[in-house]
C-alpha cells in the first residue's frame, strides 16, 4: 500500500509517498538521499541509524516511515544550525572522538537529545547514556571526554 | 592521557598531536562510505547461501526468480567458472558441485531494488545431498579424514605456503632452529601445556560492500570500501585472467576494517552479475548476519607448548604446535598462520625452537586477518604459558621475563640479529612502573571479589617484504597532494602521512591534501594492514618528496644560474646558498613551465632493505621483518568469586612503536585496540555447532559497549628505528595481543586458577575455582 505523509525533515516540510512497509532509514536514506545516517546492523541493535522524532532518538531502520505522519525529523545533516557545527560536532573533532567515523552520526544525534534533556551529566551517566550506541574504533573515552566538554560547557 | 618518555626533537609537525583532517567530513555526515554509494542504473545484488556446512549440490532452480518483476540476472556456480583466493585460489565465486562451509554462495541475484533482490531469492529451488561435516580442525589433520577440499595441488598456490595435497593442511609452516630434543634435556623443568582460541568476529560497523560495474572492452571497475585496493587488482586480475590494467579499484570511505576487508569478499559475486547485466553496476553489501557467516573471522586455534626452562627461568628450549582453524576457503588463512609462527616463541632468547604452524580447512566458517595476523592467538599462549612456568617456579612474573627478553643484538626465532629498535625491556619497565605509580583503584564495594594483576610482553612482525610508491604532486602554485593507496579506515594514516609530508618539505600542513585511493591514478600499495603504513609509505613518502625536491633545485638552478650544490630547498623554496636570493615553487614552476605552469610530481618507491623470504624447511632469514613492534600490557581486575564475574578496571599499555608520528592517534589506536581486545578475552565468541553459527548477530554476540570499557593508560616507549620514517615503526595490531593474557594472568593473580582458552567467560571461571576447591579437599584428605 501506498500514502503520503507530512514529514518536517531537517527543518524542511515535505510531502512525501511512501510504502506502508517502508521503515524511516529506507525514506531517508534512499528517497531523501540523506547518505549521513548510516546502517550498522538493519536489528535495532548498533545504533548507527539513530535519528531524531520529535527531538527523541529513534532507530530509523526498526522505524516504520509511516508513523512518521505530522513528526519532525533530524538527522545528522540537520545537527548544525545556521551553518555552524553543532558545539558536540566541534567537541569530536577536537577530542578525536572519530576514527572511522561510522558510528559517530547516530552518537552525535544521541547525545544531542540526551544533553537536551540532562545539561549538567556525570561522568557515569554519559557511559550509562551511550550504551544503545555501539563503537567498534575507539573504545569510548574519547567519546565522553567529549560530551562532557560540552556540558561543562 | 598517555604519558611518554621523551620529547620529541623541535619537529613542526611530526610527533604533534594534529587533529584528523577527515573528521568534519565524518562528524556533518559527508565522508561517503562504500554503503552510501549508489551509481546510475545501479542493480543490487542478493545471495542465496547454503544452509548445510558441506554437501553436494543436486540441482539448483533459478527460473522463478528470473522471472520476477525487476529482476535482472538470477545465476548458479554453473554461470560463473571463476575461481578466487589470495594465497590459494580455491574458491568459486558461486558454489559449484558442492558447499564447504554454511552461507556459502550457491545462487545470486541482481535486480532493480534491495527488497525485489530479497524476494527473488526465496523463489530459488535448490536441492542438497548433505555430506559429512569435518568440524574438528585436529581430526580433519589426520591421515584417512575426509577431504574439504579433493582438488588442493590443483589449485594456483603463492610459493610462500606449504600444501599437502590429499590431505585439509593447507600450509604448514615450520621454524627448526637449534636442537630443541638437546635443549629439553638440559632444561631442569620441561613443561607442555595446551592453549586455545575462539572464533571472534572484527565487526567493522560498516559491513562489506562491493560494487562492480563491467565496460564494453571487458574492463572490470570496482567500488570499495577495502583496507587493500590493490590487493583486489592482483586477486581479481588472477581470477578473470585478465591484464591488472583492465581492473580498476575505486576506494570509498572505510567504516572500519581491522583486517577484515584485505581480501574479495562480496566482490566475486558482484562481479559475477555485473556480466550478465549489460554494464549496469551491481552493489553487493553483506547484511550483519553475513558478516558473521561468510565473511572472516579470527582463526580459532588450538596451541600446544613445549617449553625446557632452568630452574632460575631462563628459557632453554621450545616446541610448538599451532593449528589454526581455517573453514572452507583458504582466504588468507596460510599467511595467518604463517605470521603466527614467526611470533611465536616470544620476544624471548632462546636457542632451540622447533615450531610447526598449520592452517586446516573444515566445514567451519573461515577464518581470515584479524588484527595482528596470527600473533595474537600465539601471544595468548606464550604470556599465559610464561606466568605457568613463573608460578611452578616461583619466579616473579616480571623477573622471568626481564631474564629472557630481547635486547639488540639477540636473535629472533627465525634467525634475525635484532639490530635496531629493540625497546622491549623498557616496555615492561614502564608499564610496571606506571601500574603501581597511576593513583589506587577504590576499594571494591563487594566482599566476594578478588583483585589481581597480570601482565603481557610481545613483539610483532610484519609481513615482508612488501612494498609501497607513492607521488607527491605539486600543483603550479605549490601546493601538494599526495598520491597514494594507502586506506583511512579510522586508525588515522591521512593525518600521519601528511605530517610526515608537511615536515620533510618544509610546508603548512594544510597545503598537504590526501584522497581516497582508485587504482587507476594511485601507484601500488601492497596493503593497508600488518601495522606497516607509517613505515612503509611514510618512507615512500620521505623519496618522493626528495625527488620532488630535488627536481625543484634541478630547475631553479638553472633558472639562477647556478650550480646545483648551491642550491638549497627550504620551506617551499629553492635557496641560492650564501646570497640573499631564492625563487618560490610558483617561480620555479612558472620559469620552466610559463605563466600556466604544470604540476611536478616526486616519486618513491620503498621496500625493506635487506629482506629476505625465510628458508621453508627451516623458517631461518636474515631479515623476515621489517620491523619489530614491542608491547607490554598491565591489567588490573577483580574477579568476583561467586559469579566467576571477571571485571576489568584498568589496563596500563606501554608500546614501542617507533617514534610516535601523531601521539593522539596513536593513543586513541590503543584505546581502540584494548577495548577490542577485551571483547574477545571476556565475553566475544561465534559459536559454531556442527558447522553453524549460532548467534550470527548484535543481538546475541556482544561487542564492548560504553559500560565495559576500563580506564586505559597509554605508554610510549619511542625506540627509534634506523630505517623508519622518523624513526617510526607501526602500532596498530600490538594494540590487542597482549589484552587476552594480561588479563588471564590477573586472574592467575587473583584467585589462582588459570583459564587456558579464551573467552575467560564466568562459566569457565566457575569451574576452575570448583576444581582448584575439590584438588585442595582431597590433598587435604590425603595429608
Amino acid at each position: 500500500m501506498n500514502r503520503s505523509i507530512a514529514v518536517t525533515v531537517n527543518g524542511e516540510a515535505l510531502t512525501v509517498d511512501i510504502k506502508d512497509n517502508w521503515t524511516l532509514f529506507h525514506l531517508i536514506k534512499d528517497t531523501l538521499g540523506l547518505v549521513g545516517t548510516k546502517d550498522g546492523c538493519r536489528q535495532g541493535v548498533c545504533g548507527s541509524c539513530t535519528v531524531l522524532v520529535d527531538g527523541m532518538p529513534v532507530r530509523s531502520c526498526m522505524a516504520l516511515a509511516a508513523r512518521c505522519d505530522g513528526k519532525v525529523v533530524t538527522t545528522i545533516e540537520g545537527l548544525r544550525e545556521n551553518g555552524e557545527l553543532h558545539p558536540l560536532q566541534q567537541a569530536f573533532i577536537d577530542a578525536g572522538a572519530v576514527q572511522c567515523g561510522f558510528c559517530t552520526p547516530g552518537i552525535l544525534l544521541t547525545m544531542a537529545a540526551y544533553l537536551k534533556e540532562h545539561p549538567s551529566p556525570s561522568e557515569d551517566d554519559v557511559r550509562e547514556a551511550l550504551i544503545g550506541n555501539l563503537c567498534r574504533c575507539t573504545g569510548y573515552a574519547r567519546i565522553i571526554r567529549a560530551v562532557m566538554k560540552v556540558s561543562a560547557a | 592521557m598517555g604519558v611518554t618518555n621523551k620529547q620529541a626533537p623541535s619537529f613542526k609537525y611530526v610527533g604533534k598531536p594534529i587533529k584528523r583532517g577527515e573528521a568534519v567530513d565524518k562528524v556533518k555526515g559527508q565522508w561517503v562510505y562504500g554503503t552510501d554509494l549508489v551509481l546510475p542504473g545501479m542493480l543490487y545484488a542478493k545471495a542465496l547461501r547454503s544452509p548445510y556446512p558441506h554437501a553436494r549440490i543436486v540441482s539448483i532452480d533459478v527460473s522463478r526468480a528470473r522471472g520476477l518483476v525487476g529482476v535482472r540476472a538470477a545465476i548458479t556456480g554453473k554461470d560463473v567458472d571463476y575461481m578466487f583466493g589470495s594465497a590459494i585460489q580455491d574458491e568459486p565465486f558461486i558454489a559449484r558441485d558442492k558447499v564447504r562451509y554454511a552461507g556459502e554462495p550457491v545462487a545470486a541475484v541482481a535486480a532493480i531494488s534491495e527488497e525485489i533482490a530479497r524476494e527473488a531469492i526465496d523463489l530459488i529451488d535448490v536441492e542438497y545431498e548433505e555430506l559429512p561435516g569435518i568440524f574438528d580442525p585436529l581430526e580433519a589433520m589426520k591421515e584417512g579424514s575426509a577431504l574439504v577440499h579433493e582438488d588442493l595441488g590443483l589449485y594456483a598456490t603463492e610459493p610462500t605456503y606449504t600444501t599437502y595435497p590429499g590431505t585439509n593442511i593447507c600450509n604448514h609452516t615450520k621454524i627448526r632452529r637449534g636442537d630443541v630434543e638437546q635443549g629439553f634435556r638440559e632444561a631442569d623443568e620441561v613443561y607442555e601445556d595446551v592453549y586455545t582460541t575462539q572464533y571472534v568476529q572484527h565487526c567493522p560497523l560498516e559491513t562489506h560492500v562491493g560494487i562492480a560495474q563491467i565496460g564494453s572492452d571487458g574492463a572490470v571497475t570496482m567500488w570499495s570500501n577495502s583496507q587493500a585496493p590493490y590487493n583486489f587488482v592482483r586477486d581479481m586480475g588472477n581470477a578473470l585472467g585478465l591484464p591488472y590494467n583492465m581492473i580498476r579499484v575505486i576506494s570509498t570511505g572505510v567504516g572500519g576494517g581491522f583486517g577484515s576487508k584485505i581480501y574479495l569478499r562480496p566482490e566475486p559475486l558482484a562481479v559475477a552479475l555485473a556480466k550478465v547485466t549489460d554494464g549496469k553496476p551491481v552493489k553487493h553489501a553483506f547484511t550483519r548476519e553475513e558478516e558473521f557467516t561468510s565473511c572472516v573471522l579470527k582463526h580459532p586455534t588450538n596451541l600446544t607448548f613445549k617449553t625446557g626452562v632452568k630452574r632460575d627461568g631462563t628459557l632453554v628450549a621450545r616446541k610448538i604446535t599451532a593449528i589454526f582453524n581455517t573453514g572452507g576457503y583458504a582466504d588468507t588463512g596460510p599467511l595467518v598462520a604463517r605470521n603466527g609462527a614467526f611470533s611465536g616463541t616470544g620476544p624471548y632468547r632462546l636457542d632451540n625452537i622447533w615450531v610447526d604452524s598449520y592452517c586446516v580447512y573444515t566445514n567451519n566458517p573461515q577464518g581470515g586477518a584479524f588484527r595482528g595476523y596470527g600473533v595474537p592467538q600465539l601471544t595468548w599462549a606464550h604470556e599465559s604459558q610464561m606466568d605457568d612456568i613463573a608460578r611452578r617456579l616461583g619466579i616473579d612474573p616480571v623477573e622471568i621475563r626481564m631474564r629472557n627478553l630481547f635486547e639488540l643484538g639477540d636473535s629472533t626465532c627465525t634467525g634475525e640479529v635484532l639490530r635496531t629498535s629493540v625497546g622491549v625491556k623498557e616496555t615492561l619497565r614502564r608499564a610496571v612502573e606506571v601500574s603501581e605509580q597511576a593513583k589506587p583503584l577504590p576499594a571494591p564495594d563487594n566482599p566476594n571479589v578478588v583483585r589481581g594483576r597480570g601482565l603481557a610482553t610481545m613483539h610483532k612482525l610484519t609481513y615482508t617484504p612488501t612494498t609501497s610508491t607513492a607521488i607527491v604532486k605539486m600543483h603550479q602554485d605549490g601546493s601538494v597532494n599526495i598520491l597514494s593507496s594507502t586506506l583511512e579506515m579510522g586508525q588515522g594514516i591521512y593525518t600521519a602521512l601528511r605530517q610526515m609530508v608537511a615536515e620533510r618539505l618544509e610546508l603548512p600542513l594544510e597545503h598537504i591534501r590526501i584522497s581516497p585511493p582508485d587504482t587507476d591514478y594511485t601507484p601500488y600499495d601492497q596493503t593497508t594492514s600488518g601495522s606497516r603504513s607509517v613505515f612503509h609509505m611514510g618512507n615512500a613518502l620521505m623519496l618522493a618528496s626528495g625527488h620532488l625536491i630535488e627536481q625543484l633545485r634541478e630547475l631553479a638552478a638553472k633558472l639562477l644560474d647556478c650550480p646545483l650544490d648551491e642550491t638549497e630547498y627550504r620551506e617551499g623554496a629553492v635557496w641560492r646558498k650564501e646570497a640573499n636570493e631564492y625563487l618560490s615553487a610558483r617561480a620555479i614552476i612558472a620559469g620552466r613551465f610559463g605563466p600556466r605552469g604544470s604540476t611536478i610530481q616526486g616519486q618513491g618507491t620503498f621496500t625493506p632493505p635487506g629482506a629476505q623470504a625465510p628458508d621453508k624447511e627451516t623458517g631461518q632469514s636474515p631479515k623476515v621483518s621489517a620491523f619489530w613492534m614491542y608491547a607490554t600490557q598491565v591489567a588490573d581486575v577483580e574477579v568476583d568469586v561467586e559469579t566467576g564475574q571477571v571485571k576489568v578496571l584498568r589496563v596500563v599499555a606501554a608500546h614501542d612503536a617507533g617514534r610516535i608520528i601523531n601521539p593522539d592517534g596513536a593513543e586513541a589506536q590503543i584505546e581502540g585496540g584494548v577495548v577490542q581486545g577485551l571483547g574477545a578475552t571476556l565475553h566475544e565468541e561465534m559459536i559454531v555447532k556442527d558447522g553453524i553459527a549460532l548467534n550470527p548477530s548484535f543481538a546475541e554476540y556482544k561487542i564492548p559497549a560504553s559500560m565495559d570499557v576500563p580506564e586505559i593508560i597509554p605508554v610510549f616507549v619511542e625506540t627509534e628505528h634506523d630505517e623508519g620514517p622518523y624513526g617510526a615503526k607501526g602500532l596498530g595490531e600490538p594494540v590487542l595481543a597482549p589484552v587476552s593474557p594480561a588479563i588471564a594472568n590477573a586472574v592467575l593473580d587473583a584467585v589462582g586458577v588459570r583459564i587456558s582458552s579464551l573467552p575467560i567467560t564466568p562459566e569457565k571461571v566457575l569451574r576452575a575455582l570448583a576444581e582448584k576447591q575439590r584438588a585442595a579437599a582431597s590433598q587435604e584428605a590425603g595429608t
